[in-house]
């Protein structure tokens, strides 16, 4: 089920709210009909999470049809212009360059790119964000960005775990256990939900959970004895965390930020935060920015 | 010509370039010297590795000795550019695939110091995951941990060597990364501390090296190799701890005994943690306590940790 601000919400008022493609429905569908409580603050945030997740599933096909190559990090590259290489296969944004600008770049000249399945992952989360923040927030937020497996991904708060549902724009990851030690680069790969049965894995393009495996399987080492198999766990960026910033005005100075027990971000003026400001102390650890009174 | 100085000497005082033009200037005068300076046995394999262009050009892999020969046809199969799907390694690529363990142990450990170039690092990278998913020879960890830290000295990638180094499955395989952690080079023990990260309560540790130990043996009957990877996740935990098994271990003789499992199952991790490691202390203490302990309920037990635990942190 799906709950909005403590409040169960019913299926009109989400497509009220203008979802509308199937793969959008598709989301919620599997949302409302879930034992598990998905709980959001707002209309809005849901609708941010859903467009985020069909988002991912566009940004991967993009990806495919870009032009970028796989390569192991030995092989990586990237275009000078936007990006230094780094002596362990890492893009680092260079100095200067919007990050939006950076990361659509990739999308434009493909070809100057070379990059490992999990650093096509972040790539195709950060493609999505830039389609779903503010552009000004988004080279705010990942001004230091840099491009490599899973390792520098803090501002995405990238959630991995077992989820409740496997939704469209998930990721998962096919495990190749017995891998040929000569191409490692092919012990698994990370995977994109696209919502309609088949999935999306850098370097293997789009195939079904069971094209994966097939994949894989023929990357094994000779006397393999273990097939490729489908992890549980799912990897997501922080949906809720980002939608925060979504809203296309620029936090002052001094805006309140507000965290709940679990540490659930939200922001206030200092005029919102004074006029309720004994009902917020009550639910909230405050943080205050800037001038205080 | 004076042909006595080791080509090795050339190399590494000279340069590659210097190695490169003697070596063919040697080739026009005297091919048998050149012959006889490939094939000293105190030859390291960037040697050979840095030659292998020109000796594949004057036809030289023939006169070259076995061990020199085989490096060669490793290195060629490494960096072919398609590889048949589950090409038959180690069979496919020499006559004499019974030499090949030790001619990759002679690549990584004479090869491991040297940077060269990006292919060279891919040679030797690979060539460190076949001796530890092939071979899995116990004593060819210290080998690969020895380039892994070398490679992090270097500030260079460690993404595949680490892969290749926890893809021995040996649990042995954390005792020379722990040995780092009495370093002298702070680099080297931070490098330690982050591949050892996945240790509960080593961050905290007054005296990591001596908590590591303690772990290790505390531990070492109920490590399971974890499946994750970089390529999943940014934080890599080769192994994780049973803690069912750690807290359990073979006790099941009272019918309640399942009614307690559930309930362990439906603790937090931490809780789960926090009990084994009591019940483990309690086990290594006393048999009977232990089992005593075990027999009472689950919400006993948890009291039992909290006071402990309340102890522990009122110290």
């Amino acid at each position: 089920m799906i709950t909005i601000a403590g409040s169960s919400a019913n299926k009109e008022v989400i497509l009220n709210a203008g979802i509308q493609t199937p793969l959008e429905l598709t989301i919620v569908d599997v949302m409302l009909m879930s034992p598990h409580t998905y709980a959001y603050r707002s209309l809005d945030a849901l609708v941010f999470e859903i467009r985020f997740r069909v988002s991912i599933t566009s940004s991967s096909r993009d990806l495919y049809y870009s032009g970028v190559q796989f390569a192991d990090f030995y092989r990586s590259r990237c275009n000078p212009m936007f990006w230094h290489l780094l002596p362990d296969g890492a893009f680092q944004l260079k100095a200067g360059v919007p990050a939006s600008e950076a990361i659509l770049d990739i999308y434009r000249n493909g070809p100057m790119y070379a990059f490992e399945c999990a650093t096509a992952m972040i790539i195709i989360l950060y493609h999505a964000a830039v389609k779903m923040l503010p552009v000004n927030r988004f080279n705010q937020l990942f001004a230091n960005m840099r491009l490599w497996g899973w390792k520098y991904d803090q501002d995405l708060q990238i959630v991995h775990n077992i989820p409740p549902d496997y939704l469209p724009g998930d990721i998962r990851y096919v495990k190749n256990p017995d891998v040929n030690p000569l191409t490692p680069e092919w012990q698994g790969e990370n995977i994109v939900d696209l919502g309609d049965g088949t999935f999306f894995g850098h370097g293997l393009g789009f195939r079904t959970v069971g094209g994966m495996i097939e994949a894989l399987a023929m990357r094994r080492r000779p006397g393999a004895t273990r097939m490729p198999y489908l992890m549980l766990p799912a990897t997501r960026p922080g949906f809720s965390y980002l939608y925060q910033y979504s809203f296309n005005r620029t936090m002052s100075d001094n805006s309140i930020l507000l965290f709940d027990n679990g540490l659930e971000r939200s922001s206030l003026s200092p005029e919102e935060y004074e006029e309720n400001r004994s009902e917020l102390l009550k639910n909230f650890i405050t943080v205050r920015f800037g001038n205080t009174y | 010509m004076k042909h006595s100085v080791s080509l090795e000497i050339i190399r590494k005082s000279e340069g590659i370039k210097r190695l490169e033009h003697y070596v063919k200037n040697l080739i026009d005068h005297d091919k048998k010297a050149v012959i006889s300076l490939l094939n000293e046995d105190t030859l390291s394999y960037p040697t050979i590795y840095v030659l292998s262009s020109t000796i594949r050009e004057h036809n030289l892999s023939k006169h070259l000795s076995d061990r020199n020969r085989i490096a060669l046809s490793i290195q060629k199969d490494i960096l072919a550019k398609e590889r048949a799907p589950a090409a038959p390694f180690p069979y496919s690529i020499c006559d004499l695939p019974q030499y090949i363990h030790s001619v990759l142990r002679w690549m990584v450990e004479t090869g491991s110091e040297e940077k060269l170039n990006t292919r060279y690092r891919l040679v030797i990278d690979r060539a460190a995951g076949l001796l530890t998913t092939i071979y899995q020879h116990p004593d060819d960890l210290l080998l690969v941990s020895k380039l892994l830290f070398n490679r992090k000295r270097a500030g260079l990638s460690t993404h595949y060597v680490t892969w290749a180094y926890f893809s021995s499955h040996n649990i042995a395989s954390l005792l020379p990364i722990g040995e780092k952690l009495l370093s002298a080079d702070e680099e080297e023990v931070a490098f330690a501390r982050e591949l050892l990260h996945f240790i509960s309560g080593l961050d905290e540790s007054d005296d990591p090296y001596v908590y590591f130990r303690n772990w290790y043996e505390e531990n070492l009957p109920y490590l399971l190799h974890n499946e994750n990877s970089y390529e999943l996740t940014a934080e890599l935990a080769p192994y994780v701890v049973d803690h069912d098994t750690k807290y359990r271990e073979c006790f099941s003789h009272k019918a309640s005994s399942n009614l307690r499992e559930d309930g362990f199952q439906s603790l937090s991790e931490q809780e789960k943690e926090q009990l084994a490691n009591l019940s483990y202390k309690i086990r290594m203490s006393s048999r009977s306590e232990w089992i005593e302990w075990m027999n009472r309920p689950l919400s006993a037990q948890l009291m039992l940790m909290e006071e402990v635990q309340h102890d522990y942190d009122s110290r």
